[in-house]
C-alpha cells in the first residue's frame, strides 16, 4: 500500500514539476530565441510575422518567438522578467529606457556594436546613434531601427487667417498663441502638454535646451537650477496660459490639433497619419522651438540584445538583428506607421518602397525636413556628445514632469518649482 | 483491530488529495511570500546576474523615515475608511429599499451593479470624460447652464478635489458587492421577526437595529473585512484617475517600477502587510468581544 502511496506521489510530483520546467533542451542544432517588442496591433504583427518568417527561411535552424507586450505595460515587464532570469534575448526599446537597462548590466553591447558596424555606423542618421550611444561613447545601447521627431505643428490655413507665418522663435511661438486665445469660446493658442508624466519632460526639454539649459552639465553633475533652467520654465508656464486649461497629455493635445480648436500643437510625428487620413497633408507645416539654438526632441527606437546568454543564443540573436538592420527590413519596420515611425538611415530614405509610399509621399517636402531634423535632436542628459547614464533615473523618477505640472497647473513658482526638483533629484541621485 | 489501520489509510487518503492544493498553496502563496520577505534585506538590481547586497534593515530604516511614506499611510488609511463605510452603507441601503417587491425589480437589480462588473479602465476614462476641463458633461453644467462657477474647476488636477472624486468613485465603483451580498442575506429574515417587533411597537430604526442588524452581522463583517483589504492595497483605480493622491499602492508602486527598488518595494509590502494583518485582528477582536461576531 504504502509504495503504491509512493510512486504515485513520485508520478504527481514529476509531472507538476515538468509542468513547470519551461523550455526544454531539444536538439543541439536548433536555437530558439525569444524578441519582445511592442507592437501588439493584428497589422503590425503580420509585418513583423512576416519578417521572422523570412529570417528563419534564411536561417532554419533558428526559430523566433515573438513576445508582443502592450507599451504600458512594457517597462514594467521588463522589470519582473529581468529579475526572474526570463528576459528575452532580443528586446525593443526605447532610448530612454535603453540607459536603465544598461546601468544593471542588461545590454549585452558588444553583440550591438558588432552588429551596427556591419551593417555600416555610417549609414545611420548620427541623430540616431548620439541618442543611443553609451557614456563612454564607445559602444551602443541597441541597433536604432526607427524613430519619431516632436517639434511644432502648426495649421498653415489658420495661421494665414490672422496673417502670421511659421514662427520660427519663442517670440513668435508666444505671438500666435496669445493672438488664437479665446478662453471664453474655447479656442486656444497652443496645446502643450502639462500633465505629470513624461510627455510633458519631453516638450518641456525642447525649451529648456533651445535655451541651452541641461539637467547636468558637462561634468555630468546636476545642474537644473540655472537662470537658463528658470528662464525656460518661466516661459513655458506662460505658453501654458494658451493652451487648454488642466493637465494635459497626449490624447487632449492631439484631439485640440485634430479638432482645430488651436493652431498649434507640439507632438511627435505620430500626428502625422492622422492628418493624412483627414486629408489634410498639405495643411500641416513642422516648426522648431529656436531660442539661443535650434531644439528637436526625438526618440530612437532600437532593438538590443539581452546580456548572460549562451553562446547559440548569442550567436543566433546578433544573426536577426544584423537581418534586421538591412535597408528592406528595416523599412518594412518603419512602415508599419508611416509618417509616425520616421527612418534612422539613409538607406531607407532611399529605398524604393519607403520612396513610393503613399502616405509619406502625400507630405511631400515635409517628410525629408522632418528627416533631416534628426540631426537638431537635443535631449536632457546628453551634453557634449557624452549620454549620461544618470539621466535614465531622473527621466523614470518622474521629478522633472512634477515640475512642469505644479508651475503649469498647480499654480506654483518656477523658483519653488525648480528648487523642489532639485532637491529630490539630489537625493535620487545620491 | 481491524479498524485502526484502516483510521489510518484515510488520513492518507486524505493527505493525498489534499497534496495539489497544498502544494500550489506552498508555491503560489508561501513560497512569494517568503521570497519577498529575503528581498527586502537587499539592496537588489533587476539583473538576477548582479549580486545583491545585503544591508539588513536599511530598507525599512528608510520607510518608515520617508516623509512621503507617513503620508501615504495617512491617505491610504482615510481612503480605505471612507470607501469601506460609504460603499457599505450605500450598499446596505439600497438592499433594503430593493428588498421589497416592486415594478422591474430584475432588471433595476441588473442595472445596479453594472458599475462593479465593468471593467476599471472604461469608468475611469469615462470619469475623466466627464470631468475633462474642456468637453466634459459636468463642467458643462456647472460651469455654462448653472453658472455655479466662473470657470471650469481643474477636478482632478487638485489634491482635495482629487481626493473626494476618488472617495466617490470607488464608492459608486464598489457598493454593488456589498448591495449584493446584503440582499442576499436580507432574504432569508423571516418577515414575522418583524410582524412580531411591530407588535411590540418597534420603530423603523429599532427594527432595524434589533432585527435587521444581527441577522445581517456575519455578512457585514465579511464584507468590511474584504472590501477593507481590497481598498487599502487599490492602486489602480487612483493611478488611472490622478496623479494627486498618493495613496500606498502609488508609493509601492513607483518605488518598485520607477526607481527600480525592488528591495525597498518588497519592505514596502511587508510593512503593508503587518499593519493590515494587525488593523483585520484587532477589527475582529473588537467584533468578538461585543459579542456580535
Amino acid at each position: 500500500m504504502n509504495r503504491k502511496y509512493l510512486s504515485f506521489f513520485s508520478i504527481l510530483l514529476i509531472v507538476l514539476l515538468a509542468a513547470c520546467g519551461g523550455e526544454e533542451a531539444g536538439d543541439t542544432e536548433n536555437v530558439t530565441i525569444e524578441f519582445m517588442h511592442s507592437s501588439v496591433e493584428q497589422e503590425r504583427l503580420a509585418v513583423i510575422t512576416e519578417l521572422i518568417e523570412k529570417f528563419q527561411d534564411e536561417n532554419p535552424t533558428i526559430t523566433v518567438e515573438q513576445v508582443p507586450v502592450e507599451e504600458d505595460a512594457y517597462n514594467t515587464k521588463v522589470v519582473t522578467l529581468a529579475s526572474a532570469g526570463q528576459l528575452p534575448e532580443i528586446v525593443e526599446v526605447g532610448q530612454d529606457y535603453a540607459k536603465v537597462m544598461d546601468k544593471d548590466e542588461l545590454i549585452d553591447k558588444e553583440v550591438v556594436q558588432a552588429v551596427i558596424e556591419e551593417a555600416g555606423a555610417d549609414n545611420f542618421y548620427e541623430g540616431a546613434l548620439k541618442l543611443l550611444a553609451t557614456e563612454d561613447g564607445k559602444s551602443y545601447t541597441g541597433l536604432p531601427i526607427s524613430g519619431w521627431v516632436q517639434g511644432i505643428w502648426y495649421n498653415k490655413k489658420m495661421l494665414e487667417s490672422q496673417g502670421f507665418e511659421e514662427p520660427e522663435n519663442w517670440e513668435q511661438v508666444m505671438e500666435v498663441a496669445k493672438a488664437f486665445t479665446d478662453t471664453a469660446g474655447k479656442k486656444y493658442g497652443i496645446a502643450i502638454p502639462t500633465v505629470e508624466g513624461g510627455f510633458s519632460e519631453q516638450v518641456f526639454s525642447q525649451f529648456a535646451l533651445s535655451n541651452n539649459a541641461n539637467v547636468l552639465n558637462a561634468d555630468g553633475e546636476l545642474a537644473i537650477n540655472t537662470p537658463e533652467m528658470k528662464e525656460a520654465l518661466q516661459y513655458y508656464q506662460e505658453l501654458a496660459q494658451y493652451t487648454m486649461p488642466g493637465s494635459n497629455d497626449t490624447t487632449e493635445v492631439n484631439d485640440a490639433f485634430m479638432n482645430e480648436s488651436v493652431p498649434m500643437a507640439i507632438y511627435s510625428t505620430y500626428i502625422l497619419p492622422g492628418v493624412f487620413d483627414q486629408g489634410k497633408a498639405e495643411n500641416i507645416g513642422f516648426a522648431i522651438p529656436t531660442n539661443e539654438t535650434k531644439a528637436v526632441y526625438g526618440s530612437a527606437s532600437a532593438l538590443t540584445v539581452t546580456s548572460g546568454l549562451e553562446d547559440a543564443q548569442k550567436e543566433a540573436a546578433q544573426q536577426f538583428l544584423t537581418f534586421m538592420a538591412q535597408p528592406e527590413n528595416m523599412t518594412k519596420w518603419v512602415l508599419m506607421s508611416p509618417g509616425g515611425a520616421q527612418p534612422v538611415s539613409d538607406l531607407v530614405t532611399e529605398n524604393e518602397e519607403y520612396q513610393s509610399n503613399e502616405v509619406v509621399n502625400a507630405f511631400g517636402d515635409l517628410s525629408t525636413e522632418i528627416a533631416s531634423s534628426f540631426n537638431d535632436i537635443q535631449v536632457f542628459g546628453l551634453v557634449d556628445g557624452k549620454n549620461y547614464l544618470k539621466m535614465g533615473d531622473i527621466t523614470s523618477s518622474g521629478e522633472i514632469p512634477k515640475m512642469i505640472n505644479g508651475v503649469t497647473v498647480g499654480g506654483q513658482s518656477v523658483d519653488i518649482a525648480i528648487e523642489g526638483a532639485e532637491a529630490s533629484l539630489k537625493e535620487i541621485l545620491k | 483491530m481491524k479498524r485502526k489501520p484502516k483510521k489510518k489509510n484515510d488520513n492518507k487518503l486524505a493527505a493525498l488529495l489534499l497534496f495539489p492544493s497544498i502544494f500550489l498553496i506552498l508555491l503560489l502563496v508561501a513560497y512569494p511570500m517568503v521570497s519577498n520577505l529575503q528581498i527586502s534585506f537587499f539592496e537588489q538590481s533587476i539583473n538576477p546576474n548582479l549580486d545583491p547586497t545585503f544591508i539588513g534593515f536599511e530598507n525599512y530604516k528608510e520607510i518608515l523615515t520617508d516623509g512621503v511614506f507617513l503620508r501615504s499611510l495617512g491617505i491610504t488609511f482615510l481612503y480605505t475608511f471612507l470607501t469601506v463605510v460609504g460603499s457599505t452603507v450605500v450598499g446596505l441601503a439600497v438592499a433594503i429599499l430593493f428588498n421589497r417587491p416592486f415594478k422591474f425589480r430584475k432588471i433595476s437589480r441588473s442595472l445596479i451593479i453594472a458599475s462593479y462588473v465593468a471593467p476599471s479602465i472604461s469608468l475611469v476614462f469615462a470619469w475623466k470624460y466627464m470631468f475633462n476641463n474642456n468637453y466634459g458633461i459636468i463642467n458643462y453644467v456647472t460651469v455654462d447652464v448653472l453658472h455655479l462657477f466662473d470657470q471650469a474647476p481643474l477636478w482632478f488636477d487638485r489634491p482635495g478635489s482629487s481626493f473626494v472624486l476618488v472617495v466617490i468613485f470607488a464608492i459608486w465603483r464598489y457598493f454593488p458587492y456589498a448591495f449584493i451580498s446584503f440582499l442576499a442575506i436580507l432574504q432569508t429574515i423571516d418577515n414575522t421577526l418583524y410582524e412580531a417587533a411591530e407588535i411590540d411597537g418597534a420603530s423603523a430604526w429599532e427594527k432595524f437595529k434589533v432585527v435587521t442588524l444581527p441577522a445581517i452581522m456575519p455578512v457585514l463583517i465579511i464584507v468590511v473585512t474584504l472590501r477593507a483589504i481590497w481598498m487599502f492595497y487599490m492602486f489602480e483605480d487612483v493611478y488611472l484617475l490622478t496623479n494627486q493622491v498618493n495613496t500606498l499602492g502609488i508609493y509601492l508602486y513607483e518605488t518598485a517600477f520607477a526607481f527600480n527598488d525592488l528591495g525597498k518595494a518588497a519592505s514596502i509590502s511587508v510593512i503593508l502587510f503587518i499593519i493590515l494583518f494587525a488593523v483585520i485582528i484587532l477589527m475582529r477582536k473588537r467584533v468578538n468581544a461585543d459579542g456580535n461576531g
